[in-house]
C-alpha cells in the first residue's frame, strides 16, 4: 500500500475505534467518507476496516462476519483487535468461546492471558492451570515466577469459593453464564469476577459490570435475585451481584 | 419504639449525600438494617433470637411451612433471598476495603432496598388489607 493510502487507512482506523470505544452514534458524513476510503482498499485491510465500520455503526453480527473474513489472513493484530471489540460489546459468552478458539490458533501471550482470566471467571481450575503453564513457559526469571504466582492465586481463590459454597466448576460456569446473560440482555458488558469468601457462610460471586447507572445495576441485581430464589440456589451459602466497574471503559477511552 | 426500619433507610439516604466513600459504604449497611427491621416487624412467628442468618434462613427454608407465616411462599422466599443478598453486600462494603466502593453500587443498593420495602408491604397487605378510610364527617348547619 502506498504511503499516503497507508496514512489514510490509519486515520480511518483510529476514527472508527474512537466511535467504538466511546459507544456514540457515528455520523452519516463519517460513514460516507469511510465507505469511500474502504472501497479503494483490498484484501484484509478492506475486510478489517469494513468490520470496524460495522462495529462503529453498532451492527455486531456484520462486524463479526467481516472480522472473520479479515482473520483468514491469520494476522495476529487483527485477532487481538477482534477480541478487544467483542470483549467490550456485551457478548460475553461468545467472547469467551472466541478467546479459547483463537488462543489455540495464534498462541499469543496476550490471548493466553485473556483466556486464563476467562477461565478464572468460570471457575475452571484445569484451564487456569493450563494457560498459566503455557504463559510461563515462554518467560524466564522474575516474570515466569510472577505468572506462576498469579495462576496459583487464581486457583486458590476458585478452590476456596468452591469449598465454601459447595459449587462445582461446572456450576460456577453455569452461574457465570446466567449472570453475564442477564447483563448482556440489558446491553451491559461484564469484565470479570470477584470471588468473595467470608470466614462463615456469607460468600458472593460478584460480577464486574461496565455500567455506572445505579438503576441498571439494581435491575440486574433484582433479576439475579429471581435466579437465586429458585430451588437450585436458594439454600446454598452464597449470593451474587453486579458491581459497577468502569476502569476498562475509561482505559479504552484513554482517560 | 423510637425508630423503625424506614428510619434506617432514611438515614441511608443521608449517608449517600455525604458524597464520599465512607458515606457510600455506610449507606449500604443502614439500608440493609432498614429492610431487616421492617421485615422482622411483619413476621408473626419470626425466630428468637432474630439473628441476621436466623431471619433469612427462616424466610427461605421454613416460614412458608404450614402453621408459620400467613404469607405467600414465594414472597417470603424472595424477601429472604433479598435480605441474604443485602446482608452480604453490607459485609463487602464494611470489610473489603482494598477496592474502591463506587457511588453507583450504593445507590443500586438503595433502589433495591426501596423495592424490598414495597415487596414486604405488598405481602403484608395481601393478607392483612388496610382498613378502608373512614368517611369524612360532614358538618350539617342547623336550619
Amino acid at each position: 500500500m502506498a504511503a499516503q493510502a497507508q496514512t489514510k487507512a490509519k486515520e480511518l482506523h483510529d476514527t472508527l475505534w474512537s466511535f467504538i470505544n466511546r459507544k456514540v452514534v457515528i455520523q452519516q458524513d463519517v460513514i460516507d467518507t469511510a465507505e469511500k476510503e474502504i472501497a479503494s482498499l483490498k484484501g484484509k485491510e478492506k475486510s478489517y476496516l469494513t468490520a470496524l465500520l460495522f462495529a462503529a455503526k453498532g451492527d455486531f453480527d456484520s462486524a463479526v462476519e467481516w472480522f472473520k473474513d479479515a482473520l483468514k489472513s491469520e494476522d495476529s493484530t487483527i485477532a487481538l483487535n477482534y477480541l478487544a471489540y467483542i470483549g467490550s460489546s456485551a457478548h460475553n459468552y461468545f467472547h469467551r468461546m472466541e478467546v479459547f478458539r483463537l488462543e489455540e490458533q495464534f498462541c499469543l501471550p496476550t490471548i493466553r492471558r485473556i483466556a486464563r482470566n476467562a477461565a478464572y471467571c468460570i471457575g475452571d481450575v484445569r484451564l487456569i492451570r493450563s494457560y498459566t503453564l503455557k504463559l510461563s513457559a515462554l518467560c524466564d526469571g522474575e516474570e515466569k515466577q510472577e505468572l506462576k504466582d498469579q495462576g496459583a492465586y487464581m486457583i486458590e481463590q476458585v478452590e476456596e469459593f468452591k469449598k465454601a459454597t459447595s459449587l462445582s466448576s461446572d456450576q460456577i460456569q453455569e452461574l457465570c453464564d446466567t449472570a453475564e446473560g442477564i447483563a448482556n440482555k440489558h446491553g451491559v458488558n461484564c469484565i470479570g469476577i470477584h470471588y468473595f469468601v467470608n470466614d462463615d457462610l456469607d460468600n458472593a460471586f460478584v460480577v464486574r459490570a461496565e455500567t455506572g447507572d445505579p438503576e441498571v445495576l439494581a435491575e440486574l441485581n433484582l433479576e439475579m435475585l429471581c435466579v437465586l430464589s429458585t430451588e437450585q440456589y436458594r439454600s446454598l451459602p452464597f449470593t451474587s451481584w453486579f458491581r459497577s466497574d468502569m476502569d476498562g471503559m475509561e482505559r479504552r477511552n484513554g482517560r | 419504639m423510637a425508630v423503625n426500619g424506614q428510619d434506617f433507610y432514611e438515614f441511608a439516604l443521608k449517608c449517600i449525600t455525604h458524597e464520599d466513600e465512607i458515606g457510600y459504604r455506610n449507606a449500604v449497611g443502614r439500608a440493609y438494617y432498614g429492610l431487616y427491621h421492617d421485615v422482622c416487624s411483619k413476621l408473626t412467628k419470626g425466630p428468637d433470637p432474630a439473628t441476621h442468618r436466623a431471619v433469612r434462613d427462616y424466610l427461605i427454608e421454613v416460614s412458608w411451612l404450614s402453621g408459620n407465616e400467613p404469607f405467600e411462599k414465594m414472597k417470603l422466599i424472595s424477601l429472604g433471598t433479598m435480605l441474604k443478598h443485602l446482608h452480604i453486600q453490607r459485609k463487602w462494603a464494611d470489610y473489603k476495603l482494598d477496592d474502591d466502593y463506587p457511588k453507583a453500587d450504593a445507590e443500586a443498593v438503595l433502589i433495591m432496598t426501596r423495592k424490598g420495602f414495597e415487596k414486604a408491604q405488598a405481602m403484608y397487605e395481601d393478607t392483612f388489607p388496610p382498613a378502608p378510610p373512614s368517611p369524612t364527617a360532614t358538618t350539617v348547619t342547623p336550619a
